[in-house]
């Protein structure tokens, strides 16, 4: 990202900020959403136009930001300070203050010639710039604005975004030709040279997926452990520190609110990282529940990209001094430096593939993409992303799961640990698994080329017994393939249904997932 | 692009006129927003075909999506190929990949198509 972009994103998110604040009608204005109110909101704001000047003051004579210059960060008196000078403001005259003083801060940082966005001073053994400083204003603006958005929605108040949010990589997937689709309230690479192209890129070399759009949730704090073992399904008192896993988080009665990769990173520290269109919900859920902890939603803050494919391992070996080979799936190691940057990287995927994400900073991921695509790594989009994980039988939150299925239904039975536990949806699972479950998620293989798609009707014997929720030709097993909810006795595999698309009865039969299975074993 | 001697409906497919009959495909620009083509549905020599009426069906690994017949007349010619590549469909939309040769019955049909000019500018490239 150059500097033309980042002062265009930090204008943007601004005038996001200040259209969402002049919408929220009187009675929120001065409502605690946690300790602040949206008035002390954008009077912190405010004061962080005028500190971010300042600090870029400082780095241009080889100097750390004021504001960064004690051991450990923390702001809370700066911004206690400037919610005391401008949050007392009425409306109008705060969002003035909002304007000019991010007006002042443009003007500013349009007058620096380019070389001054670049000059880099260590703050805390890590290269900062103003170009960094900046683009992180701009993140810390969207992540109050989706944030108080979201919030206001829960009080009936919706106020739409004006513009698709988008990841530190979105200048780069634009200018290699990539399509860009909306996603979640993204805008994202759909392709950059074909679904198919991109998909076998994955399964025989390697492919890097741009996945920042997924959301971040941190915990930490002597609660962190309990708290998370009150709401996932799968057993994160099994963790140790550097280890991982995947697990469904449900409602009271069992729904399903997300499907996420939780990652212990300390004794008191975990990170979820979860769906995009879950994020703030997510966020949200684990706020109201945590205890002993604190919750951060950290999503606007990190960048997350994933090398899949059997050359993957080869290809980060080449830019890091981690020792990949001893990482074992759904481990993590970190902090770790991936092409200079301070990272955490996972053995984990949604390919089938083995592979790793890297998790930087927001704004330092560019240069591990650029790494990696030096190397061969191919540029993937979302679309590749479907098809590969369809392949390898991973659920799609929001297609094959949602708050109406359970894990046990989705065949995610593997991942629910009951034994002397209670976490939220324990006793719902547990009555669910005693009775038996109404329906089943399983694989069905199409004859023929004909495509199910997400709610293409199940027959058996002439009579609808199900719904697709998801479906695709899969591009290297050759075959229509789909996910289906079934009744228990019809989704043992062998049993031959028909899926209706369009006029048109397709025979299909029911096979075990997943529909790839990567020849490779895992590592230790 | 698009070539100037091609006819384009408002539904993406092409009509290229050779004497009495009529070729058709999909353009470019649809073969692209539908992402790698995987199957395409057509139907068997002598159908009859109606002016803007579905003909077929176009599936990629991300969408299906009808074929509408630009001009009303007999199928007399079906691209078999399309059956074990479909994939011509991305790689030559304008030749290779075309779908199925009508009979022309109308010939005013093709006046109600858009020039080159006019379909650019329906997608805006123009």
């Amino acid at each position: 990202m150059g500097p033309e972009e980042a002062v265009q994103r930090l204008q943007e998110a601004g005038e996001e900020l200040e259209q969402l604040v002049a919408a929220l009608p009187d009675s929120l204005l001065g409502e605690r959403v946690e300790r602040w109110t949206p008035k002390d909101v954008v009077a912190h704001l405010v004061g962080w136009n005028h500190h971010v000047q300042e600090g870029a003051r400082q780095l241009l004579e080889g100097r750390p930001p004021f504001y960064l210059a004690q051991a450990r960060e923390d702001f809370r008196e700066l911004n206690a300070q400037s919610v005391a000078r401008w949050g007392g403001l009425d409306r109008e005259s705060l969002l003035g203050e909002l304007k000019g003083s991010l007006q002042a801060l443009v003007e500013f940082l349009r007058g620096l010639p380019d070389g001054a966005w670049h000059r880099e001073v260590q703050v805390r053994d890590e290269p900062l710039t103003v170009l960094a400083t900046v683009s992180q204003l701009a993140q810390d603006y969207l992540s109050h604005t989706e944030r108080l958005r979201f919030w206001a929605g829960l009080r009936g108040v919706a106020v739409a975004r004006r513009r698709f949010l988008r990841t530190a990589l979105h200048g780069w997937h634009v200018k290699a030709g990539a399509r860009m689709v909306p996603f979640a309230g993204w805008e994202m690479p759909l392709q950059y040279q074909g679904i198919v192209a991109e998909h076998r890129a994955v399964r025989t070399g390697a492919g890097l997926f741009d996945v920042s759009h997924m959301g971040q949730v941190r915990l930490s704090g002597p609660g962190a452990l309990a708290t998370l073992d009150g709401l996932l399904c799968n057993d994160p008192r099994r963790l140790r520190v550097g280890q991982a896993l995947y697990t469904p988080m449900c409602r009271e009665d069992g729904g399903v609110l997300d499907d996420l990769v939780a990652s212990r990173l300390g004794e008191d520290r975990f990170l979820l990282v979860v769906n995009a269109s879950r994020r703030e919900q997510d966020a949200q859920w684990v706020r109201d529940h945590a205890q002993g902890c604190s919750v951060r939603d950290a999503s606007f803050f990190t960048s997350l990209v994933a090398l899949q494919g059997p050359r993957a391992q080869d290809l980060l070996q080449q830019v890091t001094e981690a020792q990949l080979a001893g990482l074992p799936r759904f481990h993590v190691a970190g902090p770790v430096r991936v092409a200079g940057v301070r990272a955490w990287v996972s053995r984990t995927g949604y390919t089938g593939e083995d592979g790793f994400e890297i998790l930087t900073d927001w704004h330092r991921v560019e240069a591990v993409w650029e790494a990696l695509v030096q190397l061969g790594a191919v540029p993937c989009g979302l679309g590749a992303r479907d098809t590969l994980r369809l392949e390898a039988g991973y659920r799609l939150y929001g297609a094959d799961l949602d708050e109406s299925t359970s894990p046990l239904e989705a065949g995610l039975g593997w991942t629910v640990k009951l034994d002397g536990r209670e976490f939220v949806g324990a006793a719902a699972l547990r009555r669910q698994k005693e009775q038996g479950v109404q329906r089943r998620m399983c694989g069905l293989v199409l004859g023929g080329r004909n495509i199910a798609r997400a709610g293409s009707p199940v027959l058996f014997g002439g009579q609808p017994v199900g719904r697709v929720t998801s479906g695709t030709f899969g591009p290297w097993v050759q075959r229509s393939i789909a996910l289906a909810y079934l009744p228990p006795e019809l989704a043992v595999p062998g049993t031959r249904v028909e899926v209706q698309v369009r006029d048109r009865r397709v025979a299909a039969e029911v096979v075990k997932l997943p529909f790839y299975r990567r020849q490779s074993a895992d590592p230790v | 692009m698009y070539p100037q001697d091609y006819r384009y409906s408002s539904e993406h497919e092409w009509a290229k006129r050779e004497d009495g009959r009529v070729r058709v495909g999909i353009t470019r620009f649809a073969a692209d927003r539908l992402t790698d083509v995987v199957y395409v549905e057509l139907p068997p020599v002598g159908t009859e075909v109606q002016f803007m009426q579905p003909f077929g069906v176009v599936e990629s690994v991300k969408a299906a999506s009808e074929l509408y017949a630009p001009v009303s007349g007999r199928v007399v010619e079906v691209n078999q190929r399309l059956r074990d590549h479909p994939e011509l469909v991305n790689q030559d939309p304008h030749g290779e990949g075309w779908m199925i040769v009508v009979e022309l019955g109308d010939p005013a049909e093709l006046d109600r198509l858009m020039d080159a000019e006019a379909y650019r500018r329906h997608i805006g490239e123009a």
